[in-house]
């Protein structure tokens, strides 16, 4: 196990290093000369330029360039953005991180439940007219035009019902008199969040773990969960933060499901054929012919083995519904970073744009490594690198 | 392998198939008509989809008589845009489609066929390819050097080609490549060229057909949402249109203009739908177990 | 005698593209407890049809267009599909084919086992069925440790034990094994098959089992049963059968392997092949392979007939006993 753990980190460092590689050289072997571009931008002060030039080590040849850029990213600079100068580009990309990271995590962990769940219930249901309807309706979805998605869900919810918030992060005259920055709140909020996930995932581990399952159990369950999301609320009340928390949450809300829209379908579709292929196996018939009840034979003979293609596609997938996450940000003017690399890249800001590519990809490696040890954790076959198991 | 006929038989049992194909001919007729519109019956000065502009009227124009989906801020007629698109919608999704099915075919049989080091570079190439962000990333380079439609869609084959179809379409030549008739070829004296051109890629090829209309699917929306952003140089594409209002500030008053961009925006998403459901009824040709029963 | 299996008239279709699959064809026969049958006959002839039927797991695309089947008197295909639900594994249980695939990849074969006893034992704690897993593993001949492991660390012959092992959990009164050990290399076939053999008269269970190998079958059966394209041809005490067989095909079969005791034997497999169940034959569904056809065999289907106690055969010139001369045999092996 830590060997092969170990071994997916060091790829990850590798794979991380070509990719800063590549999207470095990528954008100077643009025609037009970055720098100059970059230098001759008339929003830099005069005497800013030559300061700058040197900095950057603009006059030494591109290779010593690159080595250096490799050892300031390492030490956490990045340049100085010039669209909002004199703003470090880390400073400008740490503050948007968390907001893509809460929104990209919430939308994907979400699109995959839903996807999963539906999935299972079509191919399980195969040829029904609920099989039919959502494969139609999840094609409309996954290959709907983003803007235009999220053009209609604004429409409709916020600008027709009035039930949420147009855009954005917050509600600027609710914060006017608001005791903290909204990055603060926000933080708090998703530690907060964090918690009660980890909380609430260990109750249900615990009790989950027999294989009786005693509505006692299940009831006690659900209690405890509500016990503790109940005090996770209580405390923010008291502290006086949740009515930002859930203005927050409230703008949210369209991004996620839109996101949400966008992506469930790919997993759903997936699962679906998955599923068809499992429910021939001769486990599921011989789980039938154990009479055990239909809901375990579908979820845990024929979902539970469809899940594990589903989950590397899962994997392979995070780099599309990472572009389309940016893009939604756009519409919705959440300032993650998604509109940084959009309005920096339109901008011509060079260090911006570049490092928000180079977290985008940070951030995809790490998703990327999350989701395989996820699937090593579920397929009792990865034998992690090790000998399996003698034969017998 | 099953004859041409075969799997046709085959394809034409999948409803979500047939029903895609269905709508891609009336997008072909939709976008064939444009020639005869402009040449016999439009005003060119008035129904030119980039310069036209019609005086009579204030713009954007709802629909009316002679705008059927009326006008642009700028005097265009959305229907003759939508027309004369799609025709470049089409060379865009194929060509790109192309170029990165033709490439992943080819790399696939090679790395399959060769293994060893040629099997491992392709391989880690493509999950690095894998990684890349791709719209984010051609935001940035398209907003530095402004690409036209050939060469987008030639940058977006490529950087399809390197990625996840390669893994895909080499695992299916891999047990291929293990079939007994392969040997035989070999011990024949066929050359390594000749093996894969004949036997490996013939047997790949239903795949890589597969996975061309998935990939028109995602070239369309690519440039379409690249177009949105304002970074490519096209003069005109449905992308372009639902730019065109978003500049000019009239995305914003969402249900007043939904001329401006409803129809390009369901042009995009119903033609996107309609080469993925071609793309699962193909599923079903090459893969039995989907297979209705 | 108390019969615990019944099936009558039972026959069944599969709906296909190219038509109607006649898998079972007006299949008789009974099975009292504590006895073992034997169902032989070459792959495709429908024997896991049957075994299907019985267990009441047909796939959509089937029809049964008659006959009935008794399981402890109750009539299987008129319970409701959750009351018969309840009946699998603890009255009937199965060894499937590809007991190699049976076991899901993703669970301990361990509590794949307790699942079972727990659904079907409400009395039992989680406790109580893991000390029957323990004890069902003695049985079966697994170290008791490898409970906790998963399908894959098992080798096929224990995987093929686990199978078992399941099997036996719930103490069935009768156990349908289709080809158990065909996927097993011949000396682990021969033990495994014994060993079932020795826990079946132990417990005093019935068994049927399914092989396409007659030399499997005629170890372990009481009772044997032929089956060619979906009928069932000859049936009857296995002594009888193996002394004097009557059907053709039978002796065909007996031919065509080689005893497990591994004596030398050329091998003489019956000329042609089974026909397309789509369109069988008309008459007798053997004849167009038979060396004895008769006009008749062509045009009319044979009626089964009692040619011994308990012995029935579907032939209109069945092998006569050997008193009344074994020429005809002579002609066969010629
Ligand atoms: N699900 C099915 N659909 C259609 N035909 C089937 C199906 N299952 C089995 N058959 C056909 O029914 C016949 C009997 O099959 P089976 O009972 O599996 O035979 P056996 O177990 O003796 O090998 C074969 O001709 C087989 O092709
Ligand atoms: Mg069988």
């Amino acid at each position: 196990m830590r060997r092969y753990v170990l071994g997916r980190v060091g790829q990850l460092v590798i794979t991380l290093f070509i990719y800063i590689a590549l999207v470095y050289f990528l954008l100077q072997a643009m025609p037009g000369d970055i720098s100059m571009i970059y230098l001759q931008n008339p929003r830099i002060p005069q005497a800013a330029r030559e300061e700058l030039k040197k900095q950057l080590g603009l006059d030494q040849p591109p290779i010593v360039q690159f080595l250096s850029y490799i050892r300031n990213f390492f030490t956490g600079n990045l340049g100085v953005s010039f669209s909002q100068y004199p703003r470090p580009v880390w400073d400008i990309l740490l503050e948007r991180l968390p907001r893509t990271l809460v929104l990209f995590i919430t939308a994907n962990a979400l699109s995959f439940y839903v996807g999963f769940m539906l999935g299972r219930v079509i191919a399980w249901r195969r040829g029904a007219t609920v099989d039919h309807a959502a494969t139609v309706v999840g094609i409309a979805f996954w290959t709907a035009f983003y803007p235009l998605l999220s053009l209609i869900l604004i429409w409709l919810f916020a600008y027709t019902l009035k039930w949420l918030p147009l855009n954005q992060f917050i509600e600027p005259s609710l914060w006017v008199y608001a005791p903290w920055p909204s990055n603060t709140v926000f933080g708090y909020m998703v530690f907060g969040i964090a918690v009660i996930s980890i909380a609430v995932f260990a109750i249900l581990w615990s009790l989950g773990r027999g294989q009786r399952k005693t509505g006692r159990k299940i009831g006690l369950a659900w209690a405890l969960s509500a016990g503790v999301f109940a005090a996770g609320l209580g405390v923010a009340a008291s502290a006086g933060m949740l009515v930002y928390m859930w203005d927050i949450v409230r703008h949210m809300v369209l991004p996620v499901v839109t996101l949400t829209l966008i992506n469930f379908a790919g997993t759903m579709l997936l699962m679906r054929d998955s599923m068809l292929e499992t429910v021939e196996e001769d486990y599921v018939m011989a789980a039938r012919a154990k009479g055990l009840p239909d809901a375990v034979v579908r979820d845990r003979y024929a979902a539970r083995n469809a899940l594990l293609p589903t989950v590397t596609s899962l994997v392979l997938s995070l780099a599309a519904s990472m572009s389309g996450g940016l893009v939604t940000e756009t519409m919705f003017s959440w300032p993650g970073l998604g509109q940084v690399l959009f309005r920096s890249a339109l901008a011509n800001d060079y260090p911006l744009a570049t490092g928000a590519l180079v977290f985008t990809g940070i951030f995809l490696l790490i998703a990327h490594f999350v989701a395989d040890m996820l699937y090593a954790a579920l397929d009792p076959r990865i034998s992690y690198g090790g000998e399996p198991v003698a034969e017998g | 392998m099953r004859s041409l006929a075969q799997h046709w038989a085959i394809f034409r049992e999948s409803r979500i198939g047939i029903a895609g194909l269905v709508v891609i001919v009336c997008f072909g007729v939709f976008g064939m008509m444009w020639p005869l519109m402009f040449r016999n019956v439009w005003d060119p000065n008035v129904y030119h989809p980039v310069v036209g502009f019609d005086p009579t009227m204030m713009h954007p124009a709802a629909p009316c008589r002679g705008h059927l989906l009326g006008t642009d801020p700028i005097g265009r007629d959305i229907l003759a845009q939508l027309m004369f698109s799609t025709g470049r919608e089409f060379l865009l999704g194929v060509l790109s489609a192309m170029i990165s099915v033709v490439v992943g075919t080819f790399i696939g049989a090679m790395a399959a066929y060769y293994g060893g080091f040629t099997d491992a570079f392709f391989m880690r190439l493509a999950d690095i390819v894998m990684l890349f962000p791709f719209v984010p990333l051609l935001v940035v380079v398209g907003s530095l050097v402004r690409l036209d439609m050939f060469s987008f869609a030639i940058i977006l084959g490529f950087l399809e080609a390197f990625g996840g179809i390669t893994i895909i379409l080499k695992a299916q030549a891999l047990q291929v490549k293990v079939r007994p008739y392969i040997d035989a070829a070999k011990v024949a004296g066929g050359d390594d060229l000749h093996i894969i051109r004949s036997h490996i890629i013939p047997n790949v090829l239903p795949l890589s057909f597969l996975y061309m209309m998935f990939n028109v699917t995602a070239a369309i929306l690519s440039e379409a949402t690249l177009s949105f952003f304002g970074v490519l140089n096209i003069d005109m594409s449905w992308g372009m249109m639902i730019h065109t209002a978003e500049t000019a500030g009239y995305l914003f008053d969402y249900g007043r203009y939904w001329w401006l961009w409803l129809p390009s925006g369901l042009a995009i998403t119903l033609f996107c739908a309609a080469f993925y459901m071609v793309g699962r009824g193909l599923d079903e040709v090459v893969n039995p177990r989907l297979r209705k029963r | 005698m108390d019969a615990l299996l019944k099936v009558e008239n039972f026959t069944m279709h599969y709906r296909t593209t190219a038509g109607h699959v006649k898998a079972v064809d007006d299949v008789t026969f009974s099975l009292a407890r504590g006895q073992s049958l034997g169902l032989v006959g070459e792959s495709g002839c429908g024997k896991t049809s049957i075994a299907m039927s019985i267990m009441r797991l047909l796939p959509y695309n089937s029809e049964i267009k008659s006959g009935r089947v008794f399981l402890g008197g109750q009539d299987v295909y008129s319970m409701r599909e959750e009351d018969f639900r309840k009946l699998r594994w603890k009255e009937v249980a199965m060894i499937f084919q590809a007991a190699m695939n049976a076991l899901n990849p993703v669970y301990t074969v361990g509590s794949q086992i307790t699942e079972v006893i727990l659904e079907h034992e409400p009395a039992a704690s989680e406790r109580d069925a893991r000390e029957r897993v323990a004890e069902l593993f003695c049985t079966v001949g697994i170290p008791e440790e490898r409970m906790d492991h998963y399908p894959h660390e098992y080798s096929g012959g224990m995987k093929q034990r686990a199978v078992i092992a399941m099997a036996l959990a719930c103490s069935p009164s009768l156990i349908i094994a289709d080809e158990p050990t065909t996927a097993l290399d011949v000396i682990v076939q021969d033990k495994i098959l014994r060993e079932m053999e020795e826990i079946r008269r132990k417990t005093d269970m019935s068994m049927i089992y399914i092989s396409h190998d007659i030399s499997v079958i005629a170890e372990v059966s009481d009772v044997v049963g032929v089956m060619y394209a979906g009928k069932l041809v000859e049936i009857g005490p296995a002594d009888d059968i193996f002394k004097r067989p009557r059907h053709p095909y039978t002796y065909g079969l007996m031919n065509a392997y080689p005893s497990i005791l591994g004596e030398k034997r050329d091998l003489a497999t019956i000329p042609g092949e089974p026909p397309n169940l789509v369109f069988p034959p008309e008459g007798c569904r053997f004849h167009p392979r038979c060396d004895w056809a008769t006009d008749e065999c062509g045009t009319v289907e044979p009626p089964a007939r009692y040619v011994g106690p308990n012995h029935s055969v579907a032939c209109y010139n069945p092998f006569p006993a050997p008193s009344s001369g074994g020429d005809r045999i002579g002609v066969a092996t010629a």
